[in-house]
């Protein structure tokens, strides 16, 4: 006898209401059909039966459930196969083989869902707030092992170069599944970028404050405004908004592009974030991020700038719902109250998971953004 | 050769570094008797006590009668009397005759005495696999003892475990056994003369970072050529020798285990309850989270050993067999 | 050749030996001692204070103590689970050994072994077993010790007409002829090996040829008889002290009702009953010391009526100690 249980769709999940049973009580029911609809706080989810049998309904319609309750009990209909063989297993000579075979390794479960990964990549993924439905696994049946999510983090004594490699792999493997999985939509515009020149120019010379800086001072406020969009897409479609912004930003390394955390960046000043900022490039560049700082983003920024770059169309960083890129600040004429002027302009794209947020989100992020290059310091803290 | 006070390091194959502890027992204070069948003037049947009925005489080295049962009985009864007793079977296959009196008598005369009868004996036996001497005459069965409490065991896999090993073993007040290796009695290697090994430490034969193999006896020098094999293709595997089963150094293994996250285990008993399953069942239940895939075992098919060659060849493992294990773990 | 232990009321005393009084004594003291134990553990274990089973040795009494008088305080003893009058004999305090049946920590094994398993290598007492014939390989070796040693000591082994058959007891044998080796065999013959009498189980009706088949001197006796237990046991002893080799000397007897205090009896217990008590040695000696006048009436019955008192304190004592710690079943499974 196994039982449809309420699933942990986020952390924060606590229980769920059943809103709606899509099948009838003493259903047969299929391994993987659907079988109830619940709603949590954040989304309305299907759930599907883990296993072939009869459904015997326990939690009715407009019931709130723990995570991890009994929903519904499903008996077995017929001895499986399985079982059988097992029942009559007694005198069966065993087979010598030298080892188990490839076979065994399970499918995907459902219910409670997840995808196949080896306890040692769980933990891993776990430690690093990689989620593993954005990792295709690459171990035998699919199973996703701990070179999938970044190998092993580097305080645990394993050679650094190897641990570069494995890292890249996985950003690679990333890309490749987000580029795969994810519709993309951007949403680009040319922002006025007067703000962000003069608080250049407030500046003290070697405060070591970066037009970056600025883009994650001004972003991460934006965010605040536009809080869809700083979220990460869970593999069931519901998408969790975070409250605080932890913006992943885009360092190129020699070893390839790795997108360090600043966390709750919407509550540091400029002076903050550039020390956070400087800290965590550096590290990003020796290959010596932990894998802490690796983890966690809500929303990720790439600044191009500082190429003659002015608008390039990002790869979205799954399970982040949205990505923003920067071009470069460069004087441009623009019609003012009906006169050609010179200003300082960037063009700016949102990258957004189409799954999970629409266009109209990207340009109130876009017009959020240029209101809050005005709100820029103009001095330093 | 007389016990020497500063070490000295020479090559000795395993069968002599064993006779050479031996010797040194028998040279030391405490009463000691070696009995068993033909290791009198005859030297043993794999040579290994050759020399010593010469030297020390027939009151000590004695050959018995054909009766295992009846002769570890004697051993115990001479070690609970005072006499330390070395007691050589033949073939690691006949244990079968003399169970009682390792499992049920001498694992268990300390315990159930509250600790009033200490059985300082040592059984030497070896693994005679692969010799194509058949199904009675073939086979490793250090797990059986493994399961019970009350006997150590050794497991070396070069003379120099073998002679470090064996001189523990003749200074332990414990029954303790001592499983040799046909296949590897002729194998040189470096000797520090006047080493004890303490049991309970694991050797690590040779370090790496893809995969852990934990290999017994004869499967030691195989894990070896495979780690050199596998090493080409540039997967580099740390291979683990126990070299004692009872006390074991699951710290060691574990370790490994948390650094490569892959294992493997190797050995020429059968699968099904050989030693693998106690590793295999050890390191997930305390060190589940460090799997990267489930552990492997390397083992002798569950079959009766046949006796020809071919059989031989298809039932026990070898370095192939480690390769193929390591790229399963590393798939 | 059979010989049988004669009924009590049959026996007719022979001569009086040429002992001491003091030494005539000892021996029927000791046998209403083993006696009174084993009576006092069969009550215990009745009202639940003695786990698992216990195997009396009523009605064998006059074998422990005739063969146990020829030995030497630093002589050897091994025997098996029906080894209390062995182990009260040689020397081992009482009540520990109550304790040890109990299960108690201050038991003589610290409760490991109980009533099977006894050891007391201060007194001589190496083992009792739980294996049939376990223990006869054993005393073997032991006995090859004593010779390598040149300690002079002597080893007796007891062991029943079960154990007989073990493949086990040949070695032995074989062995301890073979090297000579300073042991004495006392067989207790007593008809029956749990349920299956010797007539079912035994190819011929005398163990002691078995001996005789390696060579080794061997005499049978009736095992009721105290006196004749001693005197072929000491031929042996003696024997094996002059580094002539081993002795077999078989006892015939009849066991007591029941195989243990936690087996059924047989198809018809009051017969079984009967039958031992027909030919008790205890009764049989106490007829021969009064026929000798070696003590009177009286003073017999105020022994036993001493040693009984005396024994029945000791279990008042030992069902008093403590039960061991949880922790301690860690313990000594190796020696350090």
């Amino acid at each position: 006898m196994t039982a449809v249980l309420v699933p942990q769709l986020s952390l924060s999940m606590e229980e769920a209401r059943v809103s709606r049973w899509l099948v009838e009580d003493g259903a047969a029911v299929r391994a993987g059909q659907l079988v109830v609809e619940v709603e949590t706080d954040k989304a309305t989810v299907e759930i599907e039966a883990q296993a072939a049998g009869v459904l015997r309904i326990v939690a009715r319609e407009g019931a709130i459930v723990a995570v991890d309750g009994v929903l519904a009990e499903l008996e077995a209909a017929l001895p499986s196969a399985a079982s059988q063989e097992r029942a009559d297993g007694a005198g069966t000579a065993p087979v010598p083989v030298a080892h188990a075979a490839e076979s065994a390794v399970l499918a995907p479960r459902a219910g409670r869902s997840g995808p196949v990964a080896s306890p040692a990549a769980r933990r891993v993924a776990r430690e690093r707030g990689i989620e593993l439905a954005a990792v295709r696994g690459s171990g035998p049946g699919g199973r996703i092992v701990t070179r999938d999510v970044g190998g092993i983090p580097a305080e645990e004594g394993r050679a650094s170069a190897d641990g570069d490699d494995r890292l890249r792999e996985a950003v690679v493997a990333n890309i490749a599944a987000s580029w795969q999985q994810i519709p993309h939509v951007h949403i680009g515009a040319e922002l006025a970028a007067d703000g962000v020149m003069r608080a250049r120019a407030a500046v003290a010379p070697g405060a070591g404050v970066t037009v970056t800086d600025m883009l994650v001072v001004a972003l991460a406020r934006a965010l605040g405004e536009v809080p869809e969009l700083n979220a990460v897409r869970r593999s069931d479609g519901s998408v969790e908004r975070s409250a605080a912004v932890h913006l992943s930003i885009a360092v190129a390394t020699a070893g390839g592009v790795v997108a360090p955390v600043i966390r709750d960046a919407g509550s540091l000043t400029l002076a903050d974030v550039a020390r956070v900022r400087s800290r965590l490039v550096e590290a990003a560049r020796h290959g010596t991020l932990d894998g802490h700082e690796l983890s966690g983003g809500t929303c990720t920024l790439s600044n191009l700038g500082a190429h003659p770059v002015d608008f390039f169309a990002p790869v979205v960083s799954g399970p982040q719902v949205a990505m923003v890129a920067a071009g470069r600040v460069t004087d441009r004429p623009v019609a003012l109250d009906g006169l050609l002027g010179i200003r300082p302009r960037m063009w700016v794209n949102v990258a957004l998971d189409h799954r999970a947020a629409d266009g109209e989100a990207g340009g109130r992020l876009l017009a959020a953004l240029e209101r809050q290059f005005t709100l820029l310091p103009g001095g330093t803290a | 050769m007389a016990t020497t006070a500063a070490p000295i390091t020479t090559t000795l194959t395993m069968s002599e570094a064993i006779n050479q502890a031996l010797r040194e027992a028998l040279d030391g204070p405490e009463p000691i008797m070696i009995i068993g069948q033909d290791i009198g003037p005859y030297g043993g049947t794999f040579g290994v006590t050759r020399g010593l009925f010469e030297d020390y005489g027939e009151e000590r080295i004695r050959d018995a009668p054909l009766c295992e049962s009846g002769t570890v009985g004697y051993a115990i009864g001479l070690a609970v009397t005072g006499v330390r007793a070395v007691c050589e079977i033949e073939f690691f296959d006949f244990v079968g005759v003399a169970m009682d009196q390792i499992f049920n008598q001498a694992a268990k005369l300390h315990y159930f005495t509250g600790g009033k009868l200490t059985v300082p004996l040592v059984i030497r036996t070896p693994i005679v696999a692969r010799m194509g001497m058949g199904p009675q005459h073939s086979q490793s069965l250090e797990s059986w003892f493994m399961h019970i409490p009350g006997i150590k065991i050794a497991v070396p896999s070069n003379a120099a475990d073998a002679y470090g090993l064996l001189r523990s073993a003749l200074v332990d007040q414990n029954p303790i056994l001592f499983v040799e290796n046909v296949r590897l009695y002729g194998r040189r290697g470096e000797v520090e003369l006047g080493e004890a090994i303490p049991f309970g430490r694991a050797r690590i034969a040779r370090e790496g970072t893809d995969a852990t193999v934990v290999a017994l006896s004869g499967m030691v020098d195989e894990a070896l050529v495979a780690a050199d094999r596998l090493a080409e293709r540039g997967i580099s595997i740390e291979v683990i020798d126990p070299r004692t089963l009872a006390p074991l150094d699951m710290e060691t293994i574990l370790d490994s285990l948390r650094k490569t996250m892959r294992l493997a285990v190797a050995h020429d008993a059968h699968r099904t309850l050989g030693f693998g399953a106690e590793i295999a069942a050890r390191c997930m239940e305390e060190a589940f989270d460090y799997l990267d895939a489930p552990v492997e075992r390397v083992a002798c098919l569950d079959v009766p050993i046949p006796c020809t060659p071919s059989g031989i060849e298809s039932v026990y493992p070898a370095a192939a067999d480690v390769v193929a294990a390591v790229e399963r773990l590393v798939a | 050749m059979t010989i049988a232990p004669v009924p009590v009321e049959e026996s007719v005393p022979g001569p009086r030996p040429e002992l001491t009084g003091e030494s005539l004594l000892a021996l029927y003291r000791e046998m209403v001692r083993v006696r009174s134990f084993e009576e006092e553990v069969i009550d215990a274990f009745g009202k639940g204070l003695i786990p698992g089973s216990t195997h009396p040795c009523i009605g064998a009494e006059a074998i422990k103590a005739g063969a146990l008088s020829t030995l030497a305080a630093e002589d050897l003893v091994f025997a098996t689970y029906r080894g209390h009058g062995e182990a009260l004999i040689k020397g081992v305090e009482p009540v520990s050994m109550m304790a040890e049946l109990m299960g108690r920590a201050t038991g003589l094994c610290k409760g490991k072994g109980g009533s099977m398993h006894l050891s007391d290598p201060s007194v001589g007492l190496i083992s009792t077993n739980a294996i049939v014939a376990g223990h006869i390989p054993m005393a073997g070796g032991a006995a090859l010790s004593c010779q390598f040693r040149r300690t002079g000591q002597v080893v007796l082994c007891f062991f029943g007409d079960g154990a007989s058959c073990e493949g086990e007891f040949f070695e032995a044998m074989n062995m301890a002829m073979l090297w000579k080796v300073p042991l004495v065999f006392v067989c207790e013959n007593n008809g029956i090996a749990i349920s299956v009498p010797t007539s079912k189980s035994q190819a011929t009706p005398d163990i002691a040829d078995r001996a005789r088949g390696f060579g080794m001197p061997a005499s049978i006796v009736d095992g009721n008889d105290v006196l004749a237990v001693q005197a072929a046991v000491a031929e042996g002893v003696e024997r094996a002290r002059a580094g002539g080799g081993p002795t077999f000397v078989e006892c015939k007897t009849v066991r007591w009702e029941r195989h243990s205090a936690f087996s059924a009896g047989g198809s018809d217990p009051a017969e079984q009953r009967r039958a031992w008590q027909r030919v008790d040695p205890i009764p049989r000696f106490r007829k021969a010391l009064l026929f000798w006048g070696i003590a009177t009436e009286a003073e017999l019955e105020d022994l036993d009526r001493g040693i009984r008192a005396a024994i029945r304190s000791i279990r008042e004592e030992a069902e008093r100690a403590p039960f061991p710690a949880p922790d301690s079943i860690y313990e000594d499974i190796f020696a350090p």
